[in-house]
């Protein structure tokens, strides 16, 4: 089904796809066992919102139809004789509450998912893991990353916070957004959308190395520094074709930025299919995937309620975020 | 005569600059010199912890172990910062140190009860994130030394570094040993 075959009235049935789940072989087996044993059993109570969400949306948008219809016609005719004179554009205005109405029931049923399937998803973790749409991270501690852009503005969205071998991680979508002055306007622009990861380390960081986008010939030529930090110039071209290195401690950039870690870190950003740059600073290492896509996310409302993507595409995210711990070590602590 | 002496000035000022730039080059290769000594020193107060734990079961690498300790003291003893060949010979020290340690690291393998001392395991595993430290030392240390060298052997550097007795400095290279290619029938 699709959104035109639906608002013309298509049948609405419950779906139950075929098992969909993807995850290693070495680990399928205890997958799909977490699955049958905490997911599973919510899949039935919520096809049933979902068929009952669709219902009333298309409910909701009939109603509003014959609404507007209707109202249409009145302006028409008192339009006609002049009793009004008012620009037909205004008339449309009504049409903003009904579409919020119409959407009502589906932003209820994604909510619904997002407070009790999502939790249960990332149990699969660890049962320290949870899920939340309403804390964030600390801007401060964000800020002293030296990644931000400059802008007036954060709206924080889905966060996660767990342990994976004692090294917490901690998810966060961001949005970040500025005011720019464009022909007399005020437009508000957004300077970064994507995902911050912090993951902490039991190693001590002496130094603050940042890993940014190239900034081009020009600027590297002109100068050699980033916020107070000094150019790291490594020995593969590939790499410092795509990044800007800059760090308080050569030694320890080095140290960090191996072509194992280099690896992982390309791996995660095609992963959350987005461009990267990182920050080792105050004893974590924080990275910033710039991403248009939201995650965390139910896909379309027209997929029956399995959230077996769901499930199969948040696992091989965290994956790539575990590698990235063994890569570096961040779970050992040697006392150097 | 004015143009001259305007010429002049001009000829003077970007000697100057050279050699300010050469100074410079010198001092971060000093720094990261530094750094590489940083690592060998946290390298040799490990190093003695090992082989106290490694004495205990290893009685048939004596001669190994003496020729680490003597190796040990030659890299910690002092050297002279302005005299490359004194760099050189500490680095190669440094060198044969780690390619000994390795070579101990091998040894252990044939010592079961060694092999499973918590304590030598903890102590190789610090002894390997040390090695990766120096590792990085070098690239450091060997990328700074690159600068600096183009920088003395071109013309008119060349000039201007003979005069302010700036000299190339050494590579920290790897040991020969590590650095031949691996035969897999000496495993087999």
């Amino acid at each position: 089904m699709n959104i035109i075959s639906f608002i013309f009235g298509a049948p609405i049935k419950a779906k139950r796809q075929p098992q969909r789940l993807q995850a290693a072989s070495n680990e399928l087996e205890q997958f799909k066992a977490h699955y049958a044993e905490h997911i599973e059993p919510l899949t039935r109570k919520f096809e049933n919102h979902r068929i009952a969400s669709l219902k009333a949306l298309r409910q909701r948008i009939y109603t509003s139809f014959a609404m507007l219809l209707g109202l249409a016609f009145v302006v028409f005719l008192y339009s006609t004789r002049h009793y009004i004179d008012v620009p037909w554009l205004f008339f449309l205005l009504p049409a903003l509450p009904l579409i919020w109405w119409c959407l009502r029931p589906i932003k209820r049923y994604k909510s619904d998912v997002k407070q009790q399937v999502f939790p249960k998803i990332f149990k699969y973790f660890g049962s320290d893991y949870i899920f939340s749409p309403t804390h964030h991270m600390s801007m401060s501690v964000l800020k002293r990353s030296k990644l931000l852009p400059h802008y007036d503005d954060a709206h924080f969205d889905d966060y996660v916070q767990g342990t994976h071998k004692g090294v917490e991680i901690v998810i966060n979508e961001l949005q970040l957004t500025k005011e720019v002055r464009r022909d007399k306007r005020t437009e508000t622009e957004t300077v970064f959308r994507g995902v911050m990861v912090q993951l902490s380390s039991h190693k001590g960081f002496k130094g603050h190395t940042v890993v940014v986008k190239n900034r081009g010939g020009l600027i590297n030529f002109l100068s050699d520094s980033f916020k107070g930090l000094t150019r790291v110039k490594l020995e593969d071209p590939r790499f410092e074709k795509q990044f800007d290195v800059f760090s308080t401690d050569q030694i320890e950039a080095r140290y960090l930025l191996t072509v194992g870690f280099m690896e992982r870190l390309q791996a995660l950003a095609a992963m959350f299919s987005g461009k990267i740059q990182c920050a080792f600073y105050e004893d974590k290492l924080l990275i910033m995937l710039a991403s248009r896509d939201n995650r965390f996310e139910l896909g379309s409302i027209f997929h029956g309620a399995t959230f077996e993507y769901e499930f199969s595409q948040i696992n091989r995210e965290m994956k790539q975020l575990f590698a990235m711990i063994e890569v570096l070590k961040l779970d050992q602590d040697i006392g150097l | 005569m004015q143009g001259l002496l305007l010429g002049l000035g001009i000829a003077v000022m970007i000697a100057y600059l050279w050699y300010v730039s050469l100074i410079k080059k010198r001092n971060v290769g000093r720094e990261a010199l530094s750094g590489i000594d940083v690592q060998l020193k946290k390298r040799a107060n490990l190093i003695p912890n090992i082989l106290k734990i490694a004495k205990k079961f290893m009685e048939h690498e004596k001669s190994l172990l003496t020729e680490i300790t003597s190796l040990r003291t030659q890299v910690t003893a002092g050297y002279d910062l302005n005299d490359p060949q004194a760099i050189k010979d500490h680095l190669v020290a440094a060198e044969q140190l780690n390619s000994k340690m390795g070579q101990l690291m091998v040894n252990v393998e044939n010592y079961p009860e060694l092999k499973s001392d918590n304590t030598m395991l903890h102590a190789m595993q610090t002894y390997n994130e040390v090695e990766e430290h120096i590792s990085a030392a070098r690239r450091f240390y060997n990328a700074a030394v690159s600068d600096l060298n183009t920088a003395v052997e071109i013309f008119p550097g060349s000039i201007i570094a003979s005069m302010a007795n700036v000299k190339v400095m050494p590579f920290y290279e790897a040991d020969e040993a590590s650095r031949a290619p691996v035969d897999a029938a000496d495993f087999l």
